[in-house]
């Protein structure tokens, strides 16, 4: 199971962290904006549905999750 | 997929065992639905066999009166879809079709109104009548493009904005999705309600809010690729480029006389959207968890809206009541969307709820003490009116003393002996002992002498009374230091 972002798409809005905070966290880029840091791509099976709801909850559907 | 029953299900009220041959048994209800856009039709019929102008009010008529009464004589369906049926009922392409067509019969309604409006002979009640009932009809539709906008597939999408077109109120589907979902239930969501805040006050509040707020989203997203936002990706422009069209086509065929029923039917559309945003989360407020320096609202939850079971607007709305499902799962499918036993309740279905809405003081005496319920008699955890937040506490004094050993941050303090108190938003420190001479307060200045109307000076959010009065000597640990 792997999360993966399509970056041009994520905002930054934060729906995923205020879901799953032990996973996404909201950071700025180098260039300043806004956007999905993942903190666990590979995540522990036991939070499958944690984390898909947090990559279904995603406004823009920047996040998918694989596997 | 296989089934993860446990964590998603825990709080439903999904009855355990066999689903076997299960059959949704609201199936064929939801295409009472379409009977909304379908009252314009009824409204022509009527009047053309009556000669009665009054069924232009059909409208009103029936979203007041009428579904109000037939909640209360139906009654509550709290059946949810078992867990095994969920993704099967969600790709019944059936349920979505339904959706796709209100638009249709909305639209032939909306162009054969403003034919009518113009060249119908009526008089100005009977116009009148007619306006605000296209305006229900389309503040409805509004309804139907909120289900279609949360979908992935784009064809879903675009029907959203086509939908929001007549009540020129295509920005709502950017704001909804990227700024409503994200900060619902948060001081900082114009589109929340506030317990003390009439649905008058809410109103232009969440009008112009949503608008600011859709345009910065799209401001920003062309920000980032170092582009300005006047161009046609903008979702806000092409939106409202949609309703110009709309509205410009039909002024060229019908005449200017036309402006007064398109201004008319837009305000009460979006209005009617409106007053059921304002009882969706009033008073709800989301806490703020996480470590020091990384402050953020807890993940929103069953608790954070208002929900009914009242059968007849669940059947009018695709299951917009049962709102905490909606924004725990806001891609699900309406005819999916689950009852949860946690959820706070409204007395009535949103359509009776409209009515209260329209009388505050009504509705403050129904609903200000179910807020104050739903935080367990403590109303300082509610989103309250910032300017009615002293007659709210007066109203409804916190609770005299804790049952369980209070923490130092919740520590009340007599306002006499305060010597520290904390912004709850960004834990900003005032300490009696220090002042604070960026806002003119000298050393040792008081806490009763700091004006009422004080603002934190770091988040600028939070006024004196949300200040959490806590006595420095008592607190250790290293993030408590004074700002």
């Amino acid at each position: 199971m792997r999360i993966s972002v399509d970056r041009p798409r994520c905002e930054g809005l934060g729906m995923c962290e205020s879901m799953a905070p032990d996973h996404f966290e909201v950071v700025e880029d180098d260039a300043g904006n806004e956007t999905v840091d993942i903190l666990v791509p590979e995540p522990d099976p036991a939070d499958r549905d944690l984390v898909h709801a947090a990559v279904q909850s995603c406004p823009v559907l920047a996040l998918t999750l694989t596997g | 997929m296989a089934q993860h029953a446990g964590e998603t299900i825990a709080n439903s009220t999904v009855p355990h065992g066999s689903t076997e041959r299960w059959r949704d048994p609201k199936r064929y209800l939801w295409l009472i639905g379409l009977v909304v856009p379908s009252l314009a039709f009824i409204a022509f019929g009527m009047y053309s066999w009556t000669g009665s102008g009054l069924w232009f009010w059909i409208g009103p008529v029936v979203i007041l009166i009428v579904v109000p009464a037939i909640d209360l004589v139906a009654g509550l369906d709290r059946s949810n879809p078992p867990d095994d049926m969920i993704e099967a009922l969600e790709n019944d392409r059936y349920y979505r079709w339904i959706t796709y067509l209100y638009l249709p019969i909305q639209y032939a309604g909306f162009v054969a109104a403003a034919w009518l409006f113009v060249d119908g002979d009526l008089g100005w009640f009977a116009k009148i009548g007619l306006a605000i009932s296209i305006g229900c009809i389309g503040g409805i539709g509004i309804n139907t493009a909120h289900e279609l906008g949360h979908k992935k597939e784009s064809h879903e999408r675009w029907l959203s904005k086509i939908a929001l077109a007549q009540s020129f109120y295509g920005h709502f589907y950017i704001e909804h999705n990227r700024g409503h979902h994200v900060r619902v239930a948060t001081p900082e969501d114009p589109a929340s309600s506030r317990l003390g805040e009439t649905f008058y006050a809410f109103w232009p509040r969440t009008v112009w809010g949503s608008l600011k707020s859709a345009w910065n989203l799209e401001k920003k997203r062309y920000a980032r690729r170092k582009q300005h936002p006047f161009r046609l990706g903008n979702d806000v422009l092409n939106a409202w480029l949609m309703s110009a069209v709309l509205w410009g086509a039909l002024i060229a065929v019908f005449g200017w006389e036309l402006i007064p029923f398109l201004l008319i039917q837009a305000v009460v559309g979006f209005s009617l959207l409106e007053i059921v945003n304002y009882m969706e989360h009033y008073g709800m407020l989301r806490q703020k968890v996480g470590r020091e320096g990384r402050r953020r609202y807890e993940r929103v939850d069953p608790s954070h809206s208002w929900n009914s079971n009242n059968i007849a607007t669940n059947v009018l709305l695709y299951h917009l009541q049962r709102h905490s499902d909606h924004h725990a799962n806001p891609t699900r499918r309406y005819q999916t969307l689950r009852d949860f036993e946690e959820s706070p309740v409204l007395p009535t279905g949103y359509a009776g709820m409209i009515v209260l809405a329209l009388f505050p003081p009504l509705w403050r005496r129904v609903m200000d003490p179910r807020v104050v319920a739903h935080f367990d008699g403590d109303v300082t955890r509610a989103n309250i009116h910032p300017a009615k937040r002293a007659k709210v506490l007066r109203r409804y004094p916190a609770p005299a003393a804790p049952a369980q050993e209070p923490t130092a941050e919740d520590t009340a303090v007599e306002l006499d002996e305060v010597l520290a108190a904390r912004c709850p938003n960004c834990d900003y420190v005032y300490e009696v002992a220090a002042g604070d001479e960026r806002e003119g307060f000298a050393a040792g200045t008081a806490w009763r002498d700091i004006p009422a109307d004080w603002c934190c000076p770091d988040c600028g959010v939070r006024e004196k009374v949300d200040f959490v009065a806590f006595d420095p000597d008592r607190v250790t640990g290293p993030t408590d230091a004074v700002a």
